[in-house]
């Protein structure tokens, strides 16, 4: 009996060591400078040379400015980097060579900086070529490099490109740098669905039916867009190729057509139909078609938000007198209240780790941005006496929330850190803006 | 010769005061049309029904007469007439803050529509129930539609063919009155009745 107990202890401290040897051994392992999970993150500080500017010519150097501009906004609005300033360093911080066997490690040790991004820039006609490389200043070290082909006008996307190349590399998470946010403006005069870099660039207008439109919405992909729309004087529910530039009709019932929370996971895609007669969360294959009725309820059902795992739906219910969250299965089921303080909570958005939902709540007549643990626990307010905030959207790494604020007046995209710290403007279109929804992580694979 | 421009200035100031006021209240009395039905936020200003074709230049004066003969002279009212003069008649009803239970009031309101109706059986309607712009936007949509369908089931329970109404929700979409403040909200909480021809 002793015999086998020493013989099960010498097992299990031999898997500690082989697993401590890999754990360890940086050389094996790779190292990891991030830990996007530790709730308090050291920043890095981090150089970023000016681009060399390969034939010399103003409107090349202008672009090479462009992109490190970009570049600087990314990883400062990332949270993990100080960006340390090199205009005051002498010149020949810039001027050296861009790799690794050009670079004078030591000389850049004086500026404080730990991580190095050096790069290039070629510009022909529209064309550019632009390489960048990214290097361990202590170390001396090699991290990674790029090479990107664009037009003048991708400026901003090969920065963006970049910067989560630099995130991926040093924390091993996907970065959100090239993702975007759908969203409702009305700076037409009607309420039309727009798109935006998630940093407020690149506005461009998806819809011009002059009527009202609602509501956007991912697929799992990143490549199609599902939003509600008044256009043919009846309230619908269209799947936008964003590829293709095609519309389908993804549901026309009778009633509304509302939502469209599209799951990874299980492929359906959950919705609000009133189709018998009264508000209710359905979930319905990609073409709209095999609806399947989860919740058959007198009050008013609105707002699913998938779980990640596809298992679990959070949505708004008024089956208690007063618009609350639930939480039920994917079947309808094991049905549960999430929310008991105050009289107004809706727009539940399920966090992409799974743990959290964010929601709007209302507060003495306005609505403020609202966290809560799945289990009900840890409730926190994110918004104070800022106007109405409403319609939270996690990003696809769960480091930030954007949501709609009326603040300054009207209202305007914003956007937060997970922990509700550094909320700023991001949404620049004239009108009132509303309903953002963050894009995944799109592959475009170049 | 300064008496004489005096008068002259006289008389031409009172033409060019007095003759707009006529010819406007003429105007007034015709556009008797409130148009309450989609545009919301249009509803305030001139009103686009029948009566523009008054609208006219201040010569015109006799034609205007000649177009309202046209129409009083029909035996029964067809066609937009009949639109504006039922839409006229009818009433919107009013809820109370997330609710889409039928007060006294709108009862009493409904009753009503549904008596002018019953008078009209060849006419359809749209209701469309609308939210004040506090509570989510998804929530809303389906309040408003709450707001019409209990005005819809009040209506056939008085009578009205459920086949002349539908039913349309534009939750906090087209607000009446676009002031912050309870008066606009109150009024704003509404269900109304747009006369679509059949």
């Amino acid at each position: 009996m002793i015999i086998r107990i020493e013989k099960k202890i010498t097992q299990i401290l031999i898997l500690i060591l082989v697993i401590s040897f890999f754990v360890f051994n940086t050389e094996i392992w790779p190292k990891v400078y991030i830990d996007i999970n530790a709730p308090s993150v050291k920043k890095f500080p981090i150089a970023i040379s000016e681009l060399k500017s390969l034939s010399n010519l103003p409107d090349e150097k202008k672009s090479g400015s462009a992109v490190r501009d970009t570049l600087s906004a990314d990883l400062d609005f990332s949270g993990f980097f100080s960006i340390v300033d090199v205009k005051n360093f002498p010149s020949n911080y810039n001027e050296e060579g861009i790799t690794g066997q050009e670079i004078d490690f030591k000389k850049w040790t004086f500026t404080g900086a730990e991580l190095l991004i050096k790069g290039a820039i070629l510009q022909k006609g529209d064309s550019v070529s632009v390489e960048m490389r990214l290097f361990d200043i202590t170390q001396g070290q090699f991290i990674t490099g790029k090479k990107y082909n664009g037009k003048t006008g991708d400026l901003r996307k090969i920065a963006h490109k970049f910067s989560n190349e630099i995130l991926l590399k040093l924390s091993g998470t996907q970065g959100v740098f090239d993702t975007k946010i759908a969203f409702v403006s009305n700076e037409t005069g009607n309420k039309e669905i727009y798109l935006m870099d998630y940093d407020g660039f690149n506005i461009y207008r998806l819809t011009s039916n002059k009527s009202i439109n609602l509501a956007p919405n991912w697929s799992p992909d990143g490549k199609k867009l599902i939003y509600s729309s008044f256009k043919t004087n009846s309230q619908k529910l269209y799947l936008l190729d964003l590829m293709l530039f095609k519309e389908t009709n993804l549901s026309d019932r009778k009633g509304l057509n509302l939502g469209g929370a599209w799951c990874r996971d299980n492929n359906r895609i959950a919705v609000t139909l009133s189709v018998k007669g009264n508000s209710d969360i359905f979930t319905m294959s990609p073409d709209g078609s095999n609806p399947k009725r989860l919740t058959d309820n007198f009050s008013i059902d609105v707002s699913p938000s998938w779980s990640p795992d596809g298992k679990w739906l959070a949505f708004t219910s008024s089956r208690s007198g007063t618009p609350q969250i639930y939480i039920m299965d994917s079947d309808g089921g094991s049905l549960r209240r999430l929310t008991f303080e105050g009289n107004y909570n809706a727009s539940p958005c399920w966090s992409p780790k799974g743990d959290k939902i964010a929601f709007a709540s209302q507060q003495n007549g306005l609505f403020d941005i609202c966290i809560i643990n799945i289990d009900g626990s840890d409730l926190k307010r994110f918004t104070y006496n800022s106007g109405n905030n409403e319609s939270p959207s996690w990003s696809p790494d769960g480091r930030f929330i954007a949501f709609s604020s009326t603040r300054t007046g009207m209202s305007k995209i914003y956007i937060m850190n997970s922990n509700g710290s550094n909320q700023r403007l991001v949404g620049a279109t004239k009108g009132n803006e509303s309903n953002p929804s963050w894009s995944p992580v799109i592959n475009t694979n170049n | 010769m300064n008496r004489g421009l005096e008068w002259k200035v006289l008389i031409v100031g009172l033409i060019v005061i007095v003759a707009p006021l006529l010819i406007f209240s003429g105007c007034a009395k015709k556009q008797v049309i409130k148009p309450e039905t989609t545009e919301g936020a249009q509803a305030t200003g001139t009103s686009e029904g029948a009566g523009a074709g008054a609208k006219g230049e201040e010569g015109k004066l006799p034609e205007e007469g000649k177009i309202g003969e046209e129409k009083l002279g029909e035996e029964a009212l067809k066609g937009e007439a009949l639109i504006s003069k039922i839409q006229e008649e009818i009433v919107d009803i009013n809820f109370e803050f997330d609710q889409f239970v039928l007060t006294d009031t709108a009862r009493q309101k409904l009753s009503k529509n549904a008596s002018i109706l019953s008078k009209y059986p060849d006419v359809k309607v749209l209701i469309e129930g609308h939210c004040d712009e506090r509570g989510t936007e998804e929530y809303n949509l389906a309040l408003g539609e709450r707001r019409a369908n209990a005005a819809k089931d009040y209506l056939v329970t008085l009578g009205i063919n459920d086949s002349r109404l539908s039913t349309i929700s534009y939750g906090e979409e087209k607000p009446l009155d676009p002031e912050h403040s309870e008066v606009a909200w109150a009024k704003n909480r509404r269900a109304n009745f747009a006369i679509v021809t059949k």
